[in-house]
């Protein structure tokens, strides 16, 4: 039978891989597959995109100084004022890069976890139950089994 | 010709994992104008980035120009023009555009050697043992790398496992909080002593801060992305070594 299992990219996965042969699986009969998502379209091959928090973390440390400049002759002072301008900075770097990038789908990174392999193993119908509990154990996403 | 020497992509030593990865410029450009030395430290160039970091403090301290923003946001332009120094503030303008333009520059380079590189697929190493140290690529939370780097700059840094910037950051932290009386006054302002916390505030010194601790999230931000995908790189490789021949007919 075919037992499957998808999994975020850990140690335990590998852990789970570990435990499986020494089952006695043969390594020829496991097969692991990297899967990624959709590329993004708008990306450049010659640089990396940024997303919310980068843009974020940017405007936030330009606002801060400005805010805790001024805060020296501004009723709060410059202490209070360097933490708005910081949080008001991130915020609105934010919503620039992730309201300008919701259309192209840019600007958010790729929820996680989200599955980056699936393992499919080929063994008998008796170490059907035991391999898809290893899975599990070690954190699999999803598992699924096929019978020939 | 050895052709690991022209396509390594990364290297993992006592100090931590060093990386030729695609980054974004403009980014790099940023952070080389908030703090210069900042973006050589995010293309992984920690020795330029350490003394672009040293000089900007000793010289911005020297020619007080930081005092003089503070004026200047503050509308006393007379003040800002007596407090600057101008046999130290006319080099500072060019050492910081040059730090600015050296990391853009720089970044586009890299870029294209990696995109080269990666061609090639270069061996990743996962673990390394020398006598003092162990180091290896785990996964990380980018979230805790902000948040440790907020809580105190230099933290985020050593959860990326480089303790050398992460010390160094912790160092200078502890220098700007003293020579600023920032905690004090944060104390003051709390018990709502508002005049006293100002009065008592260093702008000089404060004036780095808010620098040092958004350039800190960002680069912790970055390496915990970066190392992460340094990660499943290594462990698709190792995947692909030991499955990858797989004689397994999932129609069958």
């Amino acid at each position: 039978m075919l037992v499957i299992g998808t999994f975020e990219q850990t140690l335990e996965l590998e852990q789970a891989l570990v435990e499986i042969e020494r089952l006695g699986v043969n390594p020829a009969r496991i097969l692991a597959v990297g899967m990624d998502t959709a590329p993004d379209p708008k990306a450049s091959a010659e640089k990396r995109s940024v997303d919310g928090i980068e843009v974020g973390l940017a405007c936030a440390t330009a606002s801060a100084v400005i805010g805790a400049s001024c805060g020296f002759a501004l009723p709060w002072g410059p202490i209070w004022w360097g933490l708005i301008g910081a949080f008001g900075g991130f915020a609105i770097g934010y919503a620039i890069r992730v309201l300008a990038g919701r259309h192209a789908g840019t600007g958010r990174r790729p929820r996680t976890p989200w599955p980056e392999v699936a393992v499919f193993v080929e063994c008998g119908e008796e170490l059907g139950a035991q391999i898809s509990g290893i899975f599990r154990r070690y954190g699999a996403l999803s598992v699924g089994s096929h019978r020939r | 010709m050895n052709p690991t020497s022209r396509s390594a992509l990364s290297r993992l030593s006592t100090w931590g994992t060093t990386s030729l990865l695609k980054r974004n410029p403009y980014m790099v450009a940023w952070w080389s104008a908030a703090f210069p030395g900042f973006g050589h430290y995010m293309l992984n160039q920690y020795w330029r980035g350490l003394l672009l970091t040293l000089s900007e403090v000793i010289i911005n301290s020297l020619a007080h120009v930081n005092e003089a923003m503070v004026n200047s946001f503050c509308g006393h332009f007379g003040r800002a023009t007596s407090v600057l120094r101008p046999d130290w503030a006319v080099g500072y303008i060019a050492v910081y555009l040059f730090a600015i333009w050296d990391s853009y520059r720089q970044c586009l380079v890299q870029n294209k050697l990696a995109l080269l590189g990666e061609a090639f697929e270069p061996p990743i190493r996962r673990v390394l043992l020398t006598p003092l140290e162990v180091q290896y690529i785990e996964r990380k939370h980018p979230a805790a790398g902000l948040y440790y780097s907020f809580l105190f700059p230099g933290l985020g840094q050593l959860y990326n496992h480089r303790f050398g910037l992460a010390f160094y950051g912790i160092f200078w932290w502890w220098i700007y909080t003293h020579l600023s009386h920032f905690y004090p006054a944060v104390l003051e302002l709390l018990t709502g002593e508002l005049r006293d916390s100002t009065a008592m505030l260093v702008p000089q010194w404060l004036l780095f801060m808010p620098s040092v601790v958004g350039g800190s999230m960002y680069h912790a931000y970055m390496t915990t992305i970066e190392m992460n995908e340094l990660f499943r790189k290594e462990q698709r490789q190792y995947l692909n070594e030991r499955y990858g021949k797989s004689e397994l007919d999932i129609f069958g």
